[in-house]
């Protein structure tokens, strides 16, 4: 089995008297994308500063590709950890031309080697044809890109990237986020990113650790985080969900909306979170559950509800295709006990 | 057993003792000892001269000294923060004209004011000589102000340093809120209420942080005061050590200086207070500039020339007037060399003020411990001390060590080293590093801290270290600031007079030392071709300036 890209083991980071990592232990495979996923504050970038070596190791110990490259006192400055780094502002360096941008890690002194490699990274992110600009000639999504083929074209080891897409609006965020992924692909390298946003996180990643107040709460498949939270906090992350309160009593817990498994012991207190779309609303009022509609916004695809129960619970539902029912209108809810989480409450 | 001498690198890391926290504390350490050693000489007894000191001359150099800074400081501010409202807040014909030429007076230093005017005014000059002639009077017939007073020196000071106030000031008014003021329009407050209860009130900060800057340059001045006969504390630290030959008097005399200079630097902080902590607002707006016609219009194209005349085109008339007037015009081959030495003294000062600005502010940046801020801010500070003080500081240790080294040479080889250090250009090159690497240190810090951290980080992800990250990334970046802070150095170091006297090379003249022995001598008219050639060097950060105060003119963003 070989050495993993990067692993770091047991790495506690303070910042004077706050605590920004706390014993975090955290592996990339090689050719793998992890994405580091957690609100801001976290302190998934101090991870990656750490991986990169722009912070010192305080407690634990950093390594890439099985080599110690940080420990309390041994400390291998990020010059000489060969690893790409993409910054959340691109720092792209605005005096260079995007060749010379590119060509900044490049230690070739052979200079048909280097321009072939700074044409082959520029390529790759479809952006040949730029190489005499200068990066504010760029427009947002092409700088980022210019940010990515740099810090490739080293060929490093590995790959982090600190919220690479945040400074993009929406709609240019989807492009160049495929324009990524296609060239992290092709590469094979080994990436680490770092990101708020969970959707981005599913889009990317092979693996999601995600991060609360400098601990991992979870790791595990894109699929396995959104399906099988194991806390209500990795639950609402990955969207809005709808939170009951019930009893656990014999292997189940009964709510306002019906009955959920659950494998907390009988008199604990479960607190039960639904996604928007495991609500499955009746508009013609059929069985299930009566409700009243509060709002209705189509959005296109789906029609977002908000419904109040008759003790006045408010509940968010999604249905797909555009409905605009009157205020008021009865409905009925049947919940899909599948898609609804159980926790014990705190 | 070499592992109990040399410390370990662990060590080395815990106290953060890298070459970059080195150098910064190297840096630091030598630019403060000439201030240390001026303040020691606080407790050093020197007895019967001191007495002497305290009973005769010291009392009238304290009232001196005190009246000067309250006539330069209300002088100041009434001409410069008046003049910048009415150019900010105002239109009238040619105010974009006045916004950048009421800072050409910067461009005249001190003493070739005084001289000027001197000359001008004096009982033989041509002003009374023609008031004579014209009314027919005689000595004694009439009154004329004395040039050659507290007043006079008053007067000159004013005319060439409001503009620290009115720069200052300008930038104030300038970043204020446009609702305030707008507010205070329709709480139905008129022009005189807005600048006395809104205006003024919200530019404290910026007007005191000018009248300090101006009250430095008044401490600081030597020829203007010894051409105007004002006994301040820089004139009676040279009397003292050339005229008396009591050094350590004189050091003395520095020392009583240097708690003025700290007095001004501590109001100028207290006053700043909390305002550094407010934020201006990016976005610009026009600010709501009132419209003055008629007879207003006219008082104010008035109020904005009058500095003007005051303090650049009249001594730029008489200087041109004497030139004119000794006909050799006196640019001989004389003038060449004392050309060169002073181009020569800027230049090597410039470059040096550059590159250890860059050292300290690059350090400061990699490694931002409260030590290194500390040592970088603490070698920032000579620009509030005198020259003569510096001169001081200087003299007594190169004076010293040269007398150490010359006697232990004398006792090893039988040989006379002399002077190595005190009397080159080491000992004077050193003192302007002293007084101007505040310049550029300034200049280096601000534009450095523009660029983004992530710039750093990127560069050494990508395989370079700090120094070849300053050379490839920072260097080409911050080019244009450094050449600037360079050019300010080196005009600095051409008009400089009391610390390039005290410590010149013997028989080593410059322009300005030129100037001010011709005007020691009364031949006033030929201070024209050194004092013209000094003010053309002043003219470059004057257009410096004038670029930057067109450049961030209401309503344009930069």
């Amino acid at each position: 089995m070989t050495a993993p890209a990067l692993s770091l083991t047991g790495v506690t980071h303070d910042y004077g008297k706050v605590r920004a990592v706390a014993d975090l232990t955290l592996s990339v495979a090689s050719g793998e994308v992890v994405c580091l996923l957690g609100p801001s504050g976290c302190g998934k970038s101090t991870v990656l500063r750490l991986a990169a070596g722009l912070e010192e190791v305080q407690v634990g110990q950093v390594a890439i590709d099985g080599v110690v490259v940080g420990s309390p006192g041994a400390h291998v400055p990020p010059e000489s950890r060969n690893v790409g780094l993409v910054f959340q502002d691109f720092a792209l360096f605005p005096h260079l031309t995007i060749c010379n941008n590119v060509g900044f890690g490049i230690r070739s002194t052979d200079q048909d080697a280097r321009r072939s490699r700074i044409m082959a990274a520029l390529g790759d992110v479809g952006l040949a044809h730029a190489e005499q600009s200068f990066p504010h000639m760029l427009s947002g999504g092409e700088q980022q890109r210019v940010a990515l083929a740099r810090a490739l074209a080293p060929k490093p080891k590995l790959l982090l990237l600190d919220e690479p897409f945040s400074g993009l609006d929406t709609r240019l965020r989807e492009q160049v986020r495929d324009v990524t992924l296609e060239a992290l692909r092709k590469s094979g390298t080994a990436t680490l990113m770092v990101t708020h946003d969970a959707e981005e996180a599913m889009f990317m990643a092979d693996r999601i650790a995600m991060m609360r107040e400098g601990r991992i709460v979870q790791e595990g498949t894109p699929i396995d985080l959104y399906r099988h939270p194991t806390s209500l906090f990795v639950a609402a992350f990955f969207g809005e969900v709808n939170r009951l309160s019930g009893q656990a009593d014999g292997g189940q817990v009964a709510t306002r909306l019906g009955v959920v498994p659950t494998r907390l012991p009988s008199g604990a207190r479960a607190e039960v979170a639904v996604r928007p779309e495991a609500l499955k609303v009746d508009l013609s009022g059929g069985s299930g559950v009566p409700a009243r509609v509060v709002s209705a916004h189509p959005l296109g695809r789906s029609t977002r509800l908000v419904l109040a129960l008759d003790d006045g619970q408010r509940l968010r539902a999604r249905i797909w295709g555009l409905h605009q029912p009157a205020l008021d209108t009865p409905v009925t809810i049947a919940l899909d006990p599948a898609q609804a989480f159980v926790f014990p409450a705190d | 057993m070499t592992d109990l001498v040399q410390p370990s690198p662990r060590l080395l890391r815990r106290l953060r003792l890298d070459g970059w926290t080195l150098a910064t504390a190297a840096i630091a350490a030598v630019i403060a000892i000439p201030v240390l050693v001026v303040l020691s000489y606080i407790f050093v007894p020197t007895g019967d001269i001191w007495r002497h000191l305290a009973s005769t001359v010291l009392p009238r150099y304290l009232a001196t000294t005190f009246w000067m800074m309250v006539g330069v400081g209300l002088g100041t501010l009434i001409v410069g923060a008046g003049t910048a409202w009415l150019v900010t807040l105002h239109r009238f014909p040619g105010r974009d004209l006045f916004q950048w030429a009421l800072l050409l007076p910067m461009a005249v230093p001190s003493y070739v004011i005084a001289y000027t005017y001197g000359g001008m005014m004096d009982y033989a000059g041509p002003v009374q000589s023609g008031l004579r002639a014209l009314f027919g009077w005689r000595h004694g017939d009439y009154w004329f102000p004395e040039i050659r007073s507290l007043g006079g020196g008053i007067a000159v000071m004013t005319f060439v340093l409001y503009p620290y106030v009115y720069l200052l000031a300008r930038a104030a008014f300038t970043e204020q809120s446009v609702c305030v003021l707008e507010a205070s329009r329709t709480l139905g407050a008129g022009p005189w209420r807005r600048f006395f209860r809104v205006g003024l009130p919200l530019a404290r900060p910026a007007l005191v942080a000018g009248v300090a800057l101006a009250l430095m340059e008044t401490l600081n001045d030597l020829g203007a005061v010894q051409h105007l006969a004002v006994d301040t504390f820089t004139a009676g630290i040279f009397r003292t050590w050339f005229g008396m030959g009591q050094p350590a008097a004189a050091a003395q005399l520095a020392a009583v200086l240097l708690i003025f200079v700290l007095a001004l630097l501590l109001a100028e902080r207290w006053s700043r207070g909390d305002a550094r902590y407010h934020q201006t607002s990016i976005r610009y707006r026009a600010l709501p500039s009132l419209k003055l016609k008629g007879i207003k219009s006219a008082l104010t194209v008035i109020a904005c020339t009058l500095p003007i005349v005051l303090g650049f085109v009249v001594p730029l008339g008489v200087l041109i007037w004497w030139a004119i007037r000794s006909q050799a015009l006196g640019f001989d081959a004389r003038f060449l060399k004392l050309t060169f030495h002073s181009v020569t003294l800027g230049a090597i000062a410039a470059v040096l003020a550059v590159a250890l600005s860059l050292v300290l502010a690059y350090g400061a940046r990699l490694r931002p411990t409260p030590m290194v801020r500390t040592l970088a801010r603490l070698s920032s500070t000579g620009y509030a001390v005198p020259g003569a003080v510096i001169a001081v500081g200087v003299m007594l240790p190169f004076a010293a060590i040269d007398r150490t080294i010359d006697a232990w040479a004398k006792a090893t080889f039988g040989v006379s080293t002399g002077l190595i250090l005190s009397g080159t250009i080491v000992a004077v090159t050193y003192a302007y590093l002293v007084r101007f690497l505040a310049i550029s240190f300034n200049a280096a810090e601000a534009s450095l801290a523009k660029v983004g951290r992530s710039m750093d980080d990127a560069g050494r992800v990508l395989g370079r270290r700090p120094h070849e990250i300053l050379a490839s990334v920072h260097l080409p970046l911050l080019r244009p600031s450094l050449l600037a802070a360079a050019l300010l150095v080196f005009v600095d170091v051409i008009k400089e007079l009391p610390a390039t006297l005290i410590l010149r090379p013997f028989n080593f003249d410059t322009l300005a030392i030129y100037a001010y022995d011709l005007a020691r001598n009364e031949q006033l008219a030929e201070t024209a071709a050194p004092a013209l050639a000094i003010l053309a060097a002043g003219l470059g950060p004057v257009i410096l300036l004038a670029r930057q105060v067109g450049r961030s003119r209401p309503g344009h963003a930069l």
